[in-house]
């Protein structure tokens, strides 16, 4: 270590590196010293002082979470000095700080009850000195949908304005200058707080400033157990803990300590509600009827034995557990002995999965993407595909400043506001912008191949493409749910290929588990442990094989059809065959299934998901209550059909839980250009909002109260030309038309109108029809 | 002599029959409790509003060593907190009285109304509505 030096800190000496803080140092060897504004998720503030430590040969004390260790320095962390100046800092967070411990939610947890604790302090000569007259009148309750903001409870540490900036990248709070005469944190532009409602800024207050109104005097935080478990909304497997009390979950957190750092989204943070009883199917059907679990299973057995193998489909949701899905393969394979076997993962990942490269590492830890000096992100709305993925490209670009950013998409995003490179293409043109970034690639850095595109794309792209040392190259799921993907995986192959060594792939998915779904093998092309096999039956073909009578039953495991088809062809297979569907939620599909077997939802099942890393998450069961798991429904299902599913392989599997997927692909594809034809009139896209994963998960809070409706986003001068307002409706057509709220947004290019998917009774499929997300698109204005 | 202890036992019993009882006349009448006697609980409110004093804080259902209270909160329109519910299980109180003494706001006491046998083990549950309106046998 050239950087080593060696310090003291209270006369015993430690090694360290000179690139640390003092702060550092002193809590990697266990020695305390408080810190308020300091945080692991973003560093030092430097806005508190209350670290402040004695340094020999200083006068005053210094901030130890932002003073780097030099060589033979000798700190004293806890001296009467020190003591003395923290103290005084804490008379003015105490002045007038209203007495409310016994009511405030952060009481318990509340730095600031803490610090008086540990200091001692049971008077203060601050506020004996002040004026009463002089206190300031921050009557200020914000009440900010989700959030709640109680000034008065505010030290002004800055945790808030720097985490929504720097590792939310949405940048909304600031200290603002009020009439009395001193800062409050409020919104930069003064309106009621509009952002991602992710809470981060609620999960870093020290104090109860920032509290959750879902959570508002719920419960004191000493009555809640913390249950640790893996959220179900998307790939990225985010840890989190299930605050339970009188078995219902009444908030979200998570730690420091956590391969997310204690980030969450909207979605994790808040949206736990979903699993309330409410929106569950309660009992078991048949025919829309109730009946009992012995009967609904002995019915799906009936239904089963009366259809050839082949006529038998299965689909799985790619949300269930690893077990489940493990379950739901041994089943389908050996006892009703059908190929007939797809996931929802099919749609986006299973299609570049299949045609890796080979040597190209599959799955790599989200954080290791701080080993890459470039970013290029393709394809998608990263951000509101898998804010996890966001947050790590934020720390790279914004926090520590040491990757740049390429984005390859048809508008501006978000990330695009951290200072990108940007490459642009038109929705539709995606395979044709990769053979030419390929074509422009390859010629830089020397390779010969025949791949060329006809698109221009901008030198300085290449060049920092082909100089890059490691490139983390961000694959979006809506490029790869094109309806010519697999020509775009083909395409982002020989990228991949390319780029050989130096790629750390990230393919974003919405599905919780559909990583799961390469190692369970549910995904057609894929067997156990991600394992290739020939293809033998795609979901893509379900509604036509049901329409010509060649699938009689369909089996479906958490598989909403309403989440990937039009609401045509999902009422076709709802009708046209005879379907048996295992879920939790209330959707569309439970219905009008023939049988439908409710199974214990995320929260009351044990089990693994695995996510974008390929790392196995466990998911825990924190809450009680009388439904079975799908994987013991499919175990009796298998029973009465007459195989006994071998659980023992299973649970070899999964204490296996790691992959033998490679890749096979040695030679460049050969892409055919393939596009989609629009109309004259304008380009639909359909999109993923960051509020919403499945449509279930507009059944929660959190997502519902964040944004209740969809929006059609449109440009500026579409909107004029078509009569449009911002917040006005406009009937949008495609094949069929839906009924939207309007957003005038610049980023738009001009021409192109977006759709988000999955909003409960929106359905964007019945505009592009299923599997597909693109269409021609025509906008009426609305009554 | 015969019947010499009968004679003996007779004379006591007759003797009482014409002095004062000493034992209390239960439930003619009642024992005058000490000042501090630890018996069924109220919830207090504030004179002038009537409102419940009890904010919620939640350190009686905290301290209590049996764990018979349970309160439900609400909030009110000005984000003030009280408890929306607030029940006290007495078939597993001890009258312990630590919840009384740890209350910050003077919300909860204790009282002199001991008449507490009830034929059901669900009726020891006292409400809100109940603990607000105990009188005290005293007045
Ligand atoms: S912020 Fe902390 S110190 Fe202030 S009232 Fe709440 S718990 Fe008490
Ligand atoms: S909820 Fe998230 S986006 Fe909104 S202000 Fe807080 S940190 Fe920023
Ligand atoms: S609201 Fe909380 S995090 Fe924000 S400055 Fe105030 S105390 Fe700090
Ligand atoms: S939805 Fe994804 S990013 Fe958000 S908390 Fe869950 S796992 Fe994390
Ligand atoms: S008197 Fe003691 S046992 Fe009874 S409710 Fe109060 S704290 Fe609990
Ligand atoms: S922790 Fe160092 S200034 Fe706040």
């Amino acid at each position: 270590m050239a950087d080593a030096v060696k310090i003291k800190i209270n006369g015993k000496e430690y090694e360290a590196e000179k690139s640390e803080s003092i702060l550092q140092v002193a809590r990697r060897n266990g020695v305390y010293i408080p810190a308020i504004c300091y945080s692991d998720r973003f560093g030092a503030i430097g806005a508190c002082r209350i670290c402040a430590v004695e340094i020999v040969g200083m006068k005053k004390p210094m901030l130890s979470c932002a003073m780097k260790v030099k060589d033979g320095m000798e700190i004293f962390t806890d001296s009467e000095k020190v003591q003395e100046f923290r103290k005084k800092i804490v008379y003015e967070w105490d002045k007038f700080h209203p007495l409310q411990c016994g009511v405030c939610d952060k009481s318990g947890e509340c730095d600031l009850q803490d610090i008086n604790y540990e200091l001692n302090i049971t008077e203060n000569p601050s506020e004996e000195a002040a004026d009463p007259l002089t206190v300031p009148d921050r009557s200020i309750h914000y009440e900010w949908r989700i959030i709640h903001h109680d000034a008065n409870l505010c030290i002004q540490c800055r945790r808030c304005v720097t985490i929504c900036d720097r590792v939310v990248n949405f940048g909304i709070l600031a200290l603002v200058k009020k009439d009395w005469g001193g800062r409050e944190i409020d919104t930069k532009d003064g309106k009621p707080l509009e952002c991602e409602f992710c809470g981060q800024c609620v999960s870093i207050c020290p104090t109860g400033a920032m509290s959750s109104k879902l959570f508002k005097y719920k419960a004191r935080p000493w009555e809640l157990a913390k249950v640790r478990t893996t959220c179900q909304f998307c790939a990225s497997g985010c840890q989190m803990d299930l605050n339970i009390k009188d078995n219902a979950i009444l908030r979200v957190t998570s730690e420091d300590n956590t391969p997310n750092r204690a980030n969450l989204c909207n979605l994790g943070r808040f949206n736990y509600s979903v699993v309330s009883r409410k929106n569950l199917i309660e009992h078991p059907t048949s025919n829309g009827k109730k009946v009992s679990l012995e009967k609904a299973i002995k019915e799906a057995v009936d239904i089963l034995k009366s259809c050839k193998s082949d006529e038998i489909a299965a689909i799985s949701g790619a949300r269930e557990t690893v077990e489940e899905q493990l379950t739901l393969k041994l089943f389908v394979e050996n006892a009703l002995s059908s190929k007939n076997l797809d996931s929802f993962a099919s749609t986006h990942i299973g299609k570049l999965y299949r045609v890796l490269p080979e040597g190209i590492e599959p799955f790599n830890a989200v954080s290791d993407m701080e080993e890459c000096d470039v970013i290029f992100a393709f394809g998608g709305d990263v951000a509101n595909e898998m804010p996890r993925l966001d947050w790590q490209i934020t720390r790279n670009v914004k926090l520590l400043k040491q990757s740049k950013l390429i984005t390859a998409y048809w508008r501006d995003a978000k990330i695009d506001t951290l200072g990108s490179v940007a490459l642009r293409y038109m929705p539709g043109e995606e395979v044709e912008f990769l053979n030419s970034l390929f074509g422009a690639l390859a010629n830089s850095l020397g390779v010969k191949s025949s791949v060329k595109g006809s698109l221009e794309i901008p030198e300085d792209g290449v060049k920092l493409l082909s100089e890059a040392k490691k490139v983390a190259l961000i694959v979006g799921e809506e490029a790869l749910e094109r309806p010519y993907g697999e020509e775009v995986a083909k395409a982002l192959a020989n990228i991949l290929m390319l780029l050989g060594e130096k790629v750390k792939l990230y393919a974003s998915s919405k599905y919780n588990n559909s990583y799961g779904v390469l190692f369970s093998g549910v995904a057609d092309g894929f067997d156990t442990f991600g394992r290739r096999k020939e293809q033998s039956f795609s979901l893509y073909e379900l509604p036509n094989l049901v329409k010509e009578g060649k699938v009689k039953s369909v089996l479906l495991l958490n598989a909403d059809l309403f989440t990937v088809y039009s609401d045509e062809d999902a009422r076709a297979i709802l009708d046209g065959a005879s379907v048996i569907y295992i879920d939790s939620y209330l959707t569309q599909t439970a219905e009008h299934a023939r049988v439908v077997i409710p199974s214990a939802p995320f929260s009351m099942v044990n089990g693994h998901y695995v996510n974008i890393e390929g790392r196995f998450n466990s998911v825990a069961k924190a809450l009680e209550g009388d439904f079975k798991p799908a994987s013991e429904i499919l175990l009796e299902i298998s029973n009465q059909y007459g195989y006994s599913i071998p659980t023992g392989v299973i649970k070899d599997a999964i204490s296996k839980a790691s992959f033998e997927l490679e890749g096979v692909n040695k030679e460049f594809n050969n892409v055919e250009s393939k596009g989609f034809e629009f109309g004259d009139g304008l380009k639909g896209v359909l999109v993923y909002s960051k509020f919403r994963s499945g449509i279930f998960s507009s059944f929660g809070d959190g997502a519902s109260i964040a944004m209740n409706e969809p929006v059609v986003e449109v440009n500026p001068e579409d909107a004029e030309e078509n009569g449009l307002e911002n917040g006005g409706y406009a009937t949008v057509e495609g094949l069929s038309a839906l009924k939207l709220k309007v957003k005038v947004d610049e980023k738009m290019p001009k021409g192109v109108i977006s759709v988000p998917l999955w909003f409960y009774g929106y359905n964007g499929y019945n505009l592009s029809g299923s599997l597909n997300n693109l269409f021609s698109a025509k906008l009426l204005k609305g009554e | 002599m015969l019947f010499n202890d009968l004679r003996k036992g007779l004379a006591v019993t007759i003797k009482y029959l014409f002095t004062h009882p000493v034992t209390c006349q239960y439930p003619d009448e009642r024992l005058d409790l000490p000042h501090r006697a630890r018996w069924l609980h109220k919830l207090e409110t504030y004179e002038d509003s009537g409102k419940i004093k009890c904010i919620d804080c939640g350190l009686c259902e905290r301290i209590c060593p049996s764990k018979c209270i349970k309160i439900t909160p609400k909030e009110n329109e000005d984000h003030t907190k009280n408890a929306a519910e607030y029940d006290i299980d007495l078939g597993r109180c001890l009258f312990c009285g630590l919840c009384v003494e740890v209350c910050p706001e003077l919300a909860l006491s204790m009282t002199d109304v001991y008449e507490l046998a009830e034929y059901d083990r669900e009726r020891f549950v006292y409400t809100k509505e109940q603990l607000l309106n105990v009188k005290t046998k005293k007045g």
